[in-house]
């Protein structure tokens, strides 16, 4: 090493401590902070179609949303985001509580159903999901399924089935649920016999899950529809020997629970009219129509097809997968006030 | 009188540099205070003595195998005549060039069912089940791997210089091989052993990657699902506390059994060293090493290599999930830009601190010396994240989430290796150079630039480097601390395979690895100049 | 050692008074910082005068002070308390303290910290880097010629030999004419076949440069052969600064005869104006009357010795050194006498000896309890 080369980057490196102290105050107009609780690769080809058609520049940061909401909550005062996505509804009720997001309808937004966005117009729903059941067809037959959330509990199935941790959102969300439909004692209840069912908790990840299933580690997984159809996409062909069973199907049973990853922008954005334009965008049919072919998910606006996939998977002849899956009634409301004591709850029967 | 005072100011630079060190930490530290004791409670019946076990006997074991791996490979070079060993010196570092968690995104895929490795095999005719590699055997299998270049490079170097004279007065007194290893280059190694130690000890303990790629629970992926997945820190907070108090434990214990430290007798001369023969053993020896080759750095690479090329003809639908070029070149900048950053930065804060503890021992800065070079890398990164993002949060939000942000974490986190290697290289540099040219008629300043500078260079350069890719691999810091739109490559890889987009992973992962690798061997090169060898008392 | 100046004197100072290049006055010196009183010194408190052209050795047992003392007139270290002034110039005092580089003072390192990163040339002319291109390369090349360093001019210190090293640390350490030079152990690392050619070599060098040099060893002969005076330290005090010739034949404590120069002491008595011991009364000593018991210093040379059977003495062990023999002799009390002999004699262990004293100069301390 030369000597010179060491003080050039001295040099170099104090240059550039300048500029980057510089650079937040240079805010490019034409763009929108997009912070996502989604995965990266899962959020970006809706991210990079906007870009496309509108020439704003997006600016993402993707993590997990709670970190994400905390950031979000922090910086209130001076908010640098403009957009935030969430996975799952709890994450974006919990924040509406919080006071932390800017209340916006256009036309575009009233498309999507009441039910899948915030009273207030704070947030929207993008698209959906239902919880389910991946398996391994080369190592339990379709009859051998569970069909409830019950059968989950036999003995048959102990140490047989794999599902995320209690640090993911969709999960804590599913949990929520099962805790307005039944009571907490009831709910609390059915973890502990889960755990005592030797359920194996991989991590926060569904991906985990599909894949562990898709490779024959487990028979038998819980998660959210769409990676059922991921995993049926994966290269190599040894690992998509998987199938999928909705949950309390039957005509007069309590159906699968659907929840919406969202979004909202935040309250004093910096890039408002962008971040309006983003939110209509996810709204339109083009956004939705990749949600529902990229992804796997529910288009929530009518017009847009579930993927022809999902339907088959459904049995579905009609046009939109939430005309046929069978739905638990809950308020997708109230789910960010249970947010933290569901938490609470996974710590205590120590869903780690 | 004035001379103290004088030595105040001189050593109030570094206080500052003490402060931006230890204020994290007290900050946890208070938050966690504040944990009301029900929270306590619960953790104590229901995760802390699990996370205390796993942890513990996570560190125990991979400290174990790495001591052991580099020991039986530093004395393979070193002392026999395993064949092809010159090569195989340099080479057994480079498993240093690829992130352990790396290597975990790897195995995880090429072990088990279904996975790379069966694929493998298959494809060359044998059906061979592979068990997965989740859990405890394979996290330490992975780490082991990672790992044991530390204890290599720092037991190797100290053979090295083992006077061979020793070896030799004992065989002249009729002390057996064994007798000898045993009883006096094993006794001679141990200031090296335990430099190893510390330093496997302390990455074990603080490996965010590793751990929760292998599903494996430990404080670290406990503290940082807390962070990433709820809404209040009381939880990370408590169990960070714990982490901290079970660090220092390991530190206090680590230095009370290398208390007594005495330097091996540092002799520069190789020849005459008498090579223990291998015989029958010299092909198993070989195959041994060859191993150690392939799973720490040849099927690691390999595999990042086959899924990039596989990136390369995706299918339609996987194409619209990839990264485009300008997205990794974008988050390359990143890195190198926030590592430089830190390195430089480092780099300036540790060379004062250095050099007044190395020239004046005696004076406070000195003492401070001691206390800063213990506490820093001991401290995993993922504490260091959430305190700063408890003080920022409560005194300049906008600084929260900053490169600043990030750019403090490494600093504080890796400010530590920077200080000991000046330190070490400046030992090197005897004060009589200096003296020398100011009686020559040079200034004080001057003599520094003109002759202590030049000598020092290289130490500093492998501080910078070390620095440089300490923060280049750092991940649980990353992600929790990043702005928008600034994604360094490590947050790339992990987000892609988190997701389980592994070939998306392998462009960034591959840019790592081929930006780690000139640098790597920078610091080789060097080893012979400024061994990391531990402080003598 | 606290003994009393007791001895004759013959003075054998220069008579032509030379010019005084460097002046200690009362200079104390200790490592740790403060000021309290009454604390032990490393150095000092001490006096010094060292003339021009002049080569000052300075002689003690390692861990005595000698090269603080070097430290100290280079201002490396800085002292406690006296004065210190270089050619009229005060570079030290209660107010002043110039700095290292301001003084002019040369000096050549124990392991001479030849720079590593610099050829010899490039280590030669450091220290007149600033010079004129011209006058910089005509005193480079007289230095070369001098020590003849011209082969290496191009190589690495650590491609040198010791020798080699040795001279490109004294041209380095000449460049800049400095008023003084101050050598510390510079023979300590050079083969001690090499070694007095070296040092011939080396004096020859400060001779014909006319340089003022102060030389530290702890080797006496080293210091009896080259230097004009010595200056013997102990334990950080100074014990006698003479002339070879009067260090060694009119030492002043007892330390330095006993440092320099093989020397035993027996006991003797005071009776009125002789001193009687085991081998014979010595005659008039006129300051020692007050004391009863004395050691009187023997030097091999002054004892002669015969064969004889009712002779008192006994060769207990010979030591054979070339070109003479030094011949140990126990008395009948247990003490015992070294005698110097020519190396043709051989008597055989247990001979009996008769011992005559033949002191050329009577050196005598009191017994210390």
């Amino acid at each position: 090493m030369k000597l010179n080369n060491f003080s050039t980057f001295l040099r170099g490196g104090l240059v550039c401590l300048g500029i980057i102290f510089s650079f937040n105050d240079l805010a490019v107009a034409q763009e929108v902070v997009v912070f996502s609780g989604r995965k990266e690769a899962l959020i970006k080809p809706v991210l990079d179609l906007f870009k496309e058609k509108t020439g704003i520049d997006v600016v993402l940061k993707a993590g997990d949303s709670a970190a994400l909401g905390q950031q979000i909550i922090q910086e209130a005062s001076n908010p640098s985001a403009d957009i935030f996505i969430a996975k799952e509804s709890g994450s974006l009720e919990y924040l509406r509580l919080k006071g932390v997001f800017e209340p916006y309808v256009s036309d575009a937004t009233a498309k999507i159903p009441e039910r899948f966005k915030a009273g207030d117009g704070t947030w929207i729903g993008v698209c959906g999901r239902s919880r389910a059941v991946i398996y391994n067809k080369g190592l339990i037959a379709l009859e051998d399924v569970p069909k409830t959330l019950e059968d989950l509990t036999r003995e048959q199935y102990k140490g047989k089935i794999a599902a995320v941790n209690a640090s993911n959102e969709s999960f804590i969300a599913w949990v929520s649920a099962l805790r307005i439909y039944f009571d907490d004692t009831y709910v609390r209840n059915f973890l502990k016999k889960l755990k005592a069912n030797e359920i194996h908790l991989l991590s926060d990840s569904h991906t985990d899950v599909r894949k562990a299933v898709g490779r024959g580690e487990y028979p038998l997984g819980l998660i959210n529809h769409y990676y059922y159809h991921l995993q049926r996409e994966e290269t190599d062909p040894a690992v998509t020997n998987v199938g999928i069973v909705y949950l309390d199907q039957g005509p007069n049973d309590r159906g699968e629970i659907v929840n919406v990853s969202g979004a909202a922008i935040i309250k004093g954005a910096k890039h408002l009219k962008q971040a309006q334009q983003f939110i209509d965008f996810l709204a339109s049919p083009q956004a939705q129509q990749l949600f529902a072919e990229s992804n796997f998910e529910y288009p929530l606006v009518s017009g847009v097809n579930t993927h022809p996939q999902v339907l088959e998977s459904l049995n579905c002849s009609q046009a939109s997968a939430l005309d046929c899956l069978h739905v638990m009634e809950v308020n997708l409301d109230r789910f960010g006030e249970l947010l933290e004591s569901t938490t609470d709850m996974l710590d205590e029967v120590d869903w780690h | 009188m004035i001379k103290k005072g004088l030595d105040i100011i001189r050593a109030l630079p570094s206080f500052l540099t003490v402060v931006v060190m230890t204020v994290p930490i007290l900050c946890v530290f208070s938050f966690a205070m504040g944990v009301d004791g029900q929270l306590w409670q619960r953790l104590w019946a229901t995760r802390i003595p699990a996370l205390f076990t796993s942890s513990f006997l996570l560190v125990a074991i991979v400290t174990c195998t790495t001591l052991v791996l580099g020991g039986i490979l530093a004395y393979l070079v070193e002392r026999t005549d395993l064949p092809l060993r010159r090569w195989l010196k340099p080479l057994l570092v480079t498993p240093l060039i690829t992130p352990c968690y790396i290597i975990a995104i790897c195995y995880v895929n090429f072990f088990g069912i279904n996975g790379l490795g069966e694929k493998f095999f298959y494809a060359l005719g044998w059906e061979i089940t592979l068990p997965a590699i989740y859990g405890f055997w394979g996290t330490v299998f992975v780490l082991t791997f990672g790992t044991y270049p530390y204890v290599y490079t720092i037991v190797s170097s100290s053979l090295h210089q083992l006077d061979p004279h020793l070896t030799e007065a004992a065989r002249c007194l009729g002390v057996s091989r064994w007798a000898r290893f045993c009883g006096l280059i094993l006794p001679m190694l141990l200031p090296a052993f335990s430099a190893g130690a510390i330093l496997v000890t302390m990455y074990v303990l603080s490996d965010y990657g590793v751990v929760s790629m292998l599903r494996y629970p430990t404080f670290v992926n406990a503290i940082y699902e807390q962070i990433s997945g709820r809404y209040n820190y009381s939880t990370a907070a408590a169990l960070s506390m714990v982490l901290i108090a079970v660090t220092v434990l390991l530190v206090l214990a680590q230095g009370m059994l290398t208390k007594k430290k005495y330097y091996a007798s540092v002799h520069m001369r190789t020849k005459g060293i008498v090579l223990h023969r291998l015989g029958w053993l010299k092909i198993p020896s070989l195959f041994f090493v060859a191993g150690v080759l392939v799973f720490g750095l040849l099927l690691p690479i390999g595999i990042l290599i086959f899924w990039f090329m596989q990136s390369l003809h995706l299918s339609a639908l996987h194409r619209i999930w990839a990264m485009s070029w300008t997205e990794l070149a974008h988050s390359g900048f990143n890195s190198i830009f926030i590592s430089s950053l830190a390195a430089t930065a480092a780099v300036v804060l540790a060379l004062p601190l250095a050099y007044a503890s190395v020239r004046r021992p005696e004076s406070l800065v000195g003492r401070v010396y001691f206390f800063l070079s213990q506490s820093g890398i001991a401290l995993p990164g993922v504490l260091i994240a959430l305190g700063l993002s408890l003080i920022f949060s409560r005194t300049v939000p906008a600084l929260n989430f900053s490169v600043f942000a990030l750019f403090l974490a490494f600093l504080v986190h890796f400010f530590a290796q920077a200080l000991q290697t000046s330190q070490a290289g400046l030992r090197q540099v005897s004060p009589k150079f200096e003296e020398s040219a100011r009686l020559l008629g040079f200034s004080p300043i001057r003599s520094f630039w003109l002759v202590t500078r030049p000598l020092f260079t290289p130490a500093l350069m492998t501080a910078w480097i070390l620095v440089f890719l300490s923060s280049m691999r750092e991940l649980p810091a990353s992600l929790l601390l990043r702005p928008a739109g600034f994604d360094p490559l490590t947050v790339k890889i992990w987000n892609a395979a988190s997701e389980g987009f592994y070939e998306q992973a392998a462009a960034p992962a591959l840019l790592v690895v081929i930006l780690s690798l000139p640098l790597i061997f920078v610091i080789i090169k060097s080893q012979g100049k400024y061994t990391p060898s531990p402080e003598s008392n | 050692m606290e003994t009393t100046n007791i001895n004759y004197q013959i003075n054998l100072r220069k008579t032509v008074k030379e010019k005084v290049l460097v002046r200690c006055k009362d200079v104390r010196y200790c490592y740790k910082s403060g000021n309290e009183e009454g604390r032990h010194w490393h150095l000092g408190p001490f006096s010094l005068e060292i003339y021009e052209r002049e080569l000052l050795g300075i002689l003690g047992p390692s861990g005595c002070g000698k090269t603080t003392l070097l430290r100290v007139l280079t201002g490396l270290a800085t002292p406690k308390t006296g004065a210190i002034t270089i050619a009229d110039r005060i570079v030290f005092d209660e107010t002043l303290n110039v700095v290292p580089e301001k003084r002019k003072v040369g000096m050549m390192f124990q392991e001479h910290a030849l720079f590593p990163h610099l050829t010899v040339r490039q280590n030669i002319v450091f220290g007149i880097r600033n010079w004129q291109r011209d006058d910089r390369e005509r005193r480079l090349y007289e230095l070369e010629s001098l020590l003849g360093l011209n082969e290496y001019l191009n190589r690495y210190p650590h491609e040198l030999s010791g020798g080699q090293q040795q001279r490109v640390a004294l041209a380095r350490t000449l460049a800049p004419k400095p008023q003084i030079i101050l050598l510390d152990e510079p023979l300590s690392n050079i083969d001690a076949d090499l070694r007095m050619s070296l040092a011939q070599e080396l004096k020859s060098v400060l001779k014909q440069t006319k340089t003022t040099a102060v030389w530290v060893t702890h080797d006496q002969t080293e210091a009896l052969d080259l230097a004009d005076r010595i200056m013997v330290l102990n334990d950080g005090k100074v014990e006698q600064v003479d002339t070879p010739w009067n260090l060694y034949n009119n030492p002043r404590t007892r330390f330095v005869a006993d440092f320099v120069g093989h020397a035993v002491f027996i006991n003797g008595e005071m009776k009125g104006k002789t001193i009687l011991t085991e081998v014979g009364t010595i005659d008039y000593l006129p300051c020692l009357e007050s004391f009863k018991k004395l050691e009187v210093m023997i030097r091999p040379d002054d004892v002669q010795a015969y064969p004889y059977d009712a002779g008192i003495g006994t060769v207990m062990k010979r030591q054979f050194l070339g070109s003479n023999q030094l011949y140990s002799i126990r008395l009948p009390s247990g003490q015992t006498l070294l005698s110097n002999q020519p190396s043709h004699i051989n008597w055989p262990i247990g001979t009996k000896m008769r011992i005559e004293l033949k002191l050329k100069s009577i050196v005598a301390f009191p017994k210390l309890k």
